[in-house]
C-alpha cells in the first residue's frame, strides 16, 4: 500500500517534473503573499511590505532547491539537467561536438571491429550450436588445423573406419561426426545448368544431430543416413538467399557433381556455420556420397597399409564425461582399431611405430579453426595497436576539452563563487564528455562494421575460405560499452579536474585579459602531447618492422630466380588417367610444352611450387644411424625430368633426373643439401640408397644428385630435408600435378600456347590453375601484407593526431603569450629568436615523448618478433627512421605557430590587449 | 526566537504531524499554527517548513491536495494520512521518552 503510493510520488516528480515544479513554485508563491498580507495588517504600505516579505523569505530558488533535495530526487534529477545542459553546451560548439563524435567514432569502431574478429575467431563459441561446451575435437587440429603428415604421436585426422568405430564403440559420446577436415570448392550444376562454384563440405550423418542443429525448412541428415545410400543435400541460410532467392521451393532441386545426382533436402538455420569458425560452407554433402563426387579415391574403404586421414571426428560428451575419460575410453577403442587395421602385415619395429598413434580429446566449443593459431597473435597485435590508437586520440579530445575547459573558466568560475562544489561541475563537465562518447559509441557500432567488412576481406588474401559474419554479440556490445566509458573517463576526467582547479577570484579577474587560460591547462595539454608522441613512436616503429618484413619476404631468396616462370596446376583424375597411363600423360604433356616457342623447359611436380601440399615420409638412409627413434623423417616429391633445370635451382653434386630415369626399373632420386648435410654429414651421398620405412621395404631409391636447398614451400622457417623421386612406387596418387613451365618471357604471352598444347594432348584433361609464380606466392604475404598496410595506417593516423595535438598546445600557449611576445618583438626581439624561444618549448615536450616512446618501441617491438622476417625487433634503422619522421612532422607542427608568433604586429596585438 | 535548527533533530516533522492531526491545511497556516500553539515560542521559518513538508509528502506520512484558502486564492493543502497518524503516535511516545529523559538530566534535584 504504502511503498506503491511513495513510488507513484517519486514517479510523478520523475517524470511530470514540469507540473511538480510549478507547483512547488506556487506554494512559495502562495506564502509569500501572506506574509505581505501580514505585514500589511501590521501597518506597513503594500510596497514596503513586498520588500520585507521577500527578505524574509531569502533566496526562492534555494528554496525550491532544499524541497527537490527532500524529495530525494537529486541525483537523478541533478544527471537529467547535466544531460539536457550537456547537449545544450555541444550544440553550441558544434565543432568540437562533431570532431569528438567522429573521432570517438572511428576510434571506437575500429576497436570493436578488431575485438569482434579477434573474439569471433580466438574466443567465441560456434554459432547456433546447442551446448557448445560438450563438445569435443578427436582430431587434433594444430596451429595450421591440417595434418602435419605424421603418423605417430598425436593424431591429426582420422580415417573412415576409424570415424565408425569412435560412433559406434566409444560409450563417453552421445553422438559421434566426422566431416572433412578442408573445405572444398566444386563445380556444381544446378538443376542442370551450368557449373557454377560452390564451397561444401562432406560431413557424416551425425553431423547435425551432435551440434544440436535443426533445419530452417526441409530435413537435415540424421546418424541413419551413415548407414543408407543418401543423396542429400543440405544448404546453408546464406546460400539459399544468395543463390535462391529464399524461395521455399528449394527442396527438391537437383544438384549435380561429378558422377552425384544430389537433391537438396534442407537448410540450416541462419548464421550456423557448421564445426569450423571462420569459415562458411555453401552446402554438406553426406559422406557416403564420397567416392561419387572424387572418384578414382574411395575413400570410406581402406586397405592396408593405405590409411587415409581426412576426417576430423567431434563428439558430444555425455552429461559427467570429463574430456579425460573421454580420450581414455577412445584410445582403448582406436588402439584395438589400429592393431586389426595393420593386423600381421606389422610386426618388430614397424609394428610398434604403427601402434605408437594416440588421440587427443579437447573441448570444441570454439570449433576447429585453420586460422586460429595463425591470426590470433596477429589479431592481438593489431587489437594492441589500435588501442594505442584511441589512446592517442582521447588525448587528444582531452586537449580539445583542456582548451574549451580554458575558454568557459570565468563560467565556471562564475559557478563556484555562487556555491556549486566542485564535485558538482566535475560531475556536470564529466557528463558531458559522457554525453559525446554515447553519441560517438552509438555511431561506433556502424563503424566497426563496415571496418569487419575491410578486415574480412584483407585476411581473405591469404585464406580464400575465410569468411565471417558480423555479429553484435553481448561480449561485443560490452567491449563497446566498456571501451565508450573508458574514453570518456580517459578524455573527459583530466580536463574536467583541470578546469575546476581555479582560483574564481583570480579567474573572473582575469576575464577581461583576452585569451589568458590559467597555465595549468597549458601543463597538463603539453603532458598530453609527450604522451601522444610516446604512443605514437612504436606504432611507427611497428609499421616500419612490418613493412621491411614484407620488403623481405617479397625479396627472399629462393633459390631460384621467382620469375618468368608459368605454373598449370591439371586435374588428370577427373579426366580419368590412372597408374601408368598417368605417368605417361605427364610424359606427353611435358613434350609438347618444351616444344611450344617461347617456353625455355618444362617439368612437372607433384606437390607443386607453394601450393600448400605436403608429403612427409619416415625414411631409413644407407650408413646413417638415427639418433633417436624419430629420426627419420623427410619430405619427398615426384618430380618430372629437368625439374631443377626448369626450376633453376643449381646442382651441388651428380645430376638432375632426366627423361631415361622415368622407365620401369629405375629408381634414382635427388635430395637437397639440407637432405644431404643432416644424413651424409661430410660423406658422399652419391650412390647410396634411401628406403622408405612404411612401404613395406619394398621401395629404395639410388640417389644420382644434390640439389641446392631451394624454397619451394615456405618462405619462413629452414629448408626441410627433402627428396625428389623420378617414379614413386608404389605408383604415387598424385591427382593434380603441376607442370612447371619457364619461359624466355612474360608468361601471360605463351599461356594461350600452352593451353593448346594441353587441349591437343587430350580435351578432357581440366586445367585448375595458371598462374605466373608471382601470383602464386601473393597470398603467402597476403597476410603480411595485410597486417603491415593496417600497421602504416596506423602509424600515419597515430602521426597526424599527435601533430595535431602538438600544433592546438603550441596554438593556444603562444595566444596565450601574445601580450609577452609583442612586448618582446616591440622591444627589438628578432623573429628567429621569437621563433627558436617558441621551438625550444616544443623540444622540451618531443623529448620527453621521444624518450619514452623510444622505450615503449624497445619493449613493444619484441611482441611482435614472431612475424618478422628478415629484420630484428630492436633494428637500429627502423628506430631511427621512425624517430626522425615523428621529429620532423613534431617541427612542422610546431613551425607554424612559431612562424605565427614571429609576425606578430606589437601595436595591434598590445592595443587589443 | 527559536530558529529552526535549534530545534531537536526530527522534533519539527512531529510539530507539523501534530498539527496537521487537528485538520488539512496549507503550509502557511501550519506555520501559524505552531506559532499559536506554542504560545509564540516556535517560529518556523519557510526555509525548514518546506522541505520538511515535501520530505513528509514523499515519506507517505502526509498527502497533498490543491484547494481554495480563506481568502480565496489556491493553496496546497496537507493532511494526514493512515500512515502519518501511526508515525505521529511513535514519534510523540519517543519524543515524551526524550523529554522526560531531558528533564531528568536539566532539572535540579
Amino acid at each position: 500500500m504504502r511503498w506503491h503510493k511513495t513510488l507513484r510520488l517519486r514517479l510523478r516528480s520523475l517524470f511530470r517534473s514540469g507540473r511538480v515544479e510549478r507547483e512547488l513554485g506556487d506554494e512559495l508563491q502562495f506564502h509569500l503573499e501572506h506574509l505581505v498580507d501580514d505585514f500589511v495588517a501590521s501597518g506597513m504600505s503594500r510596497e514596503e511590505a513586498g520588500y520585507a516579505a521577500r527578505c524574509e523569505m531569502g533566496a526562492i530558488e534555494a528554496r525550491k532547491d532544499d524541497c527537490r533535495d527532500a524529495r530525494g530526487l537529486v541525483l537523478f534529477e541533478a544527471t537529467r539537467r547535466d544531460v539536457i545542459y550537456a547537449l545544450r553546451a555541444l550544440r553550441k560548439s558544434p565543432g568540437i561536438a562533431i570532431v569528438s563524435i567522429v573521432s570517438l567514432a572511428l576510434g571506437i569502431g575500429a576497436n570493436t571491429a578488431i575485438f569482434g574478429l579477434w573474439h569471433g575467431i580466438v574466443r567465441a563459441s560456434l554459432p547456433g550450436v546447442a551446448n557448445p561446451d560438450e563438445i569435443v575435437i578427436l582430431s587434433n587440429p594444430d596451429d595450421q588445423g591440417s595434418w602435419n603428415g605424421r603418423t605417430t604421436g598425436v593424431r591429426s585426422w582420422l580415417s573412415y573406419a576409424e570415424f565408425e568405430q569412435m560412433r559406434d564403440h566409444v560409450a563417453a559420446f552421445s553422438g559421434v561426426m566426422a566431416s572433412q577436415s578442408s573445405l572444398a570448392t566444386w563445380r556444381v550444376r544446378i538443376d542442370g545448368g551450368a557449373p557454377e562454384e560452390a564451397r561444401g563440405r562432406l560431413v557424416s550423418g551425425g553431423f547435425f544431430d551432435v551440434l544440436g542443429v535443426g533445419p530452417a525448412i526441409g530435413r537435415v541428415f540424421s546418424p541413419a543416413d551413415d548407414r543408407t545410400d543418401t543423396t542429400g543435400v543440405v544448404i546453408s541460410h546464406s546460400y539459399w538467399q544468395r543463390r535462391f532467392g529464399g524461395r521455399g521451393d528449394v527442396l527438391g532441386t537437383a544438384l549435380t557433381i561429378r558422377n552425384a545426382m544430389l537433391t537438396v533436402i534442407g537448410v540450416t538455420p541462419r548464421g550456423f556455420i557448421g564445426e569450423t569458425s571462420g569459415q562458411q560452407p555453401d552446402f554438406w554433402l553426406p559422406l557416403r556420397v564420397q567416392p561419387m563426387v572424387t572418384p578414382d579415391a574411395d575413400r570410406l574403404h581402406d586397405t592396408p597399409p593405405e590409411n587415409s586421414m581426412w576426417l576430423h571426428v567431434f563428439g558430444r560428451l555425455r552429461p559427467g564425461v570429463t574430456p579425460a575419460q573421454a580420450e581414455a575410453q577412445a584410445n582403448a577403442v582406436f588402439h584395438a582399431g589400429l592393431e586389426s587395421f595393420y593386423g600381421a602385415a606389422a610386426s618388430g619395429a614397424r609394428r610398434h611405430e604403427f601402434l605408437d598413434q594416440q588421440l587427443h580429446v579437447q573441448p570444441a566449443a570454439r570449433g576447429a579453426s585453420a586460422v586460429r593459431g595463425e591470426l590470433s597473435s596477429s589479431l592481438t597485435t593489431l587489437l594492441a595497436a589500435v588501442g594505442v590508437l584511441l589512446l592517442i586520440a582521447c588525448a587528444n579530445l582531452a586537449n580539445l576539452l583542456l582548451a574549451r575547459g580554458a575558454a568557459r573558466a570565468s563560467e565556471i568560475a562564475l559557478r563556484l563563487s555562487l556555491g556549486a562544489s566542485r564535485g558538482r561541475i566535475v560531475r556536470q563537465l564529466v557528463t558531458e564528455s559522457l554525453a559525446l562518447a554515447t553519441v560517438g559509441g552509438l555511431a561506433s557500432i556502424a563503424v566497426a562494421g563496415i571496418f569487419h567488412g575491410a578486415l574480412v576481406q584483407l585476411l581473405a588474401q591469404s585464406d580464400n575460405d575465410f569468411a565471417m559474419r558480423f555479429t553484435i554479440d553481448p561480449f561485443v556490445l560490452a567491449f563497446v560499452v566498456a571501451a565508450t566509458v573508458g574514453a570518456t573517463l580517459l578524455f573527459g576526467a583530466l580536463p574536467a579536474w583541470q578546469a575546476t582547479k581555479t582560483d574564481p577570484v583570480a579567474a573572473l579577474k582575469d576575464q577581461h585579459r583576452g585569451a589568458g587560460g590559467p597555465v595549468g591547462h597549458l601543463r597538463s595539454g603539453r603532458l598530453l602531447v609527450s604522451l601522444q608522441l610516446a604512443l605514437s613512436l612504436p606504432l611507427l616503429v611497428g609499421a616500419g618492422l612490418l613493412a621491411r618484413t614484407v620488403y623481405n619476404l617479397q625479396r627472399a631468396d629462393l633459390g631460384f630466380p621467382a620469375e618468368r616462370l608459368l605454373l598449370v596446376r591439371v586435374d588428370l583424375r577427373e579426366a580419368g588417367y590412372l597408374d601408368a597411363r598417368r605417368q605417361r600423360v605427364l610424359g606427353d604433356l611435358i613434350d609438347v610444352l618444351r616444344r611450344i616457342p617461347g617456353v625455355q623447359s618444362a617439368s612437372f611436380s607433384q606437390l607443386g611450387v607453394f601450393t600448400g601440399g605436403e608429403s612427409a615420409t619416415s625414411v631409413a638412409v644407407e650408413g646413417y644411424v638415427p639418433k633417436n627413434e624419430n629420426d627419420h623423417d623427410s619430405a619427398l616429391d615426384v618430380i618430372g625430368p629437368g625439374y631443377f633445370s626448369t626450376l633453376g635451382v643449381p646442382m651441388r653434386l651428380g645430376r638432375d633426373i632426366q627423361d631415361s630415369d622415368r622407365g620401369d626399373g629405375m629408381a634414382v632420386c635427388v635430395i637437397n643439401d639440407a637432405f644431404a648435410r643432416h644424413y651424409f654429414a661430410g660423406r658422399d651421398p652419391i650412390g647410396r640408397r634411401i628406403s622408405l620405412i612404411n612401404d613395406d621395404g619394398h621401395a629404395s631409391y639410388q640417389i644420382v644428385g644434390v640439389a641446392n636447398d631451394a624454397r619451394t614451400h615456405a618462405l619462413r622457417g629452414a629448408v626441410a630435408p627433402r627428396y625428389f623421386v623420378a617414379v614413386r612406387k608404389p605408383a604415387s596418387s598424385s591427382n593434380s600435378p603441376t607442370l612447371l613451365i619457364r619461359t624466355t618471357a612474360a608468361p601471360a604471352a605463351v599461356l594461350p600456347a600452352v593451353r593448346k598444347a594441353i587441349e591437343q594432348v587430350d580435351r578432357a584433361i581440366p586445367i585448375m590453375s595458371a598462374v605466373p609464380i608471382e601470383a602464386q606466392m601473393a597470398p603467402l604475404v597476403a597476410q603480411d601484407r595485410a597486417t603491415a598496410q593496417l600497421a602504416v595506417v596506423f602509424g600515419i593516423v597515430a602521426l597526424t593526431l599527435a601533430a595535431i595535438g602538438l600544433y592546438g598546445v603550441l596554438s593556444y600557449g603562444v595566444a596565450r603569450r601574445t601580450g609577452e611576445i609583442a612586448i618582446r618583438i616591440a622591444l627589438g626581439a628578432q623573429a628567429h629568436r621569437v621563433i627558436s624561444m617558441i621551438l625550444r618549448e616544443t623540444a622540451a615536450v618531443v623529448c620527453v615523448g621521444l624518450v619514452v616512446g623510444g622505450g615503449l618501441a624497445w619493449a613493444a617491438a619484441r611482441l611482435i618478433d614472431s612475424r618478422l622476417y628478415g629484420v630484428a625487433p630492436q633494428d637500429p634503422l627502423t628506430l631511427v627512421m621512425a624517430t626522425g619522421l615523428l621529429l620532423a612532422v613534431a617541427l612542422s607542427a610546431a613551425f607554424v605557430p612559431a612562424h605565427r608568433a614571429a609576425r606578430l604586429n606589437p601595436i595591434a596585438a598590445l592595443r587589443h590587449e | 526566537m527559536s530558529k529552526p535548527t535549534a530545534l531537536v533533530q526530527g522534533t519539527l516533522d512531529l510539530l507539523i504531524l501534530r498539527v496537521l492531526s487537528l485538520e488539512p491545511m496549507h503550509g502557511w497556516a501550519i506555520a501559524q499554527r505552531i506559532r499559536q500553539l506554542s504560545s509564540e515560542q516556535l517560529r518556523v521559518g519557510q526555509s525548514a517548513l518546506y522541505p520538511a513538508l515535501h520530505k513528509l509528502e514523499q515519506q507517505g506520512w502526509i498527502e497533498a491536495e490543491w484547494d481554495v484558502s480563506e481568502n480565496n486564492r489556491r493553496a496546497k493543502y496537507y493532511r494526514l494520512t493512515a500512515h502519518g497518524r501511526k508515525a505521529l503516535k511513535a514519534e510523540t511516545a519517543q519524543w515524551e521518552r526524550l523529554s522526560a529523559a531531558i528533564s531528568l538530566v536539566v532539572k535540579p534535584t
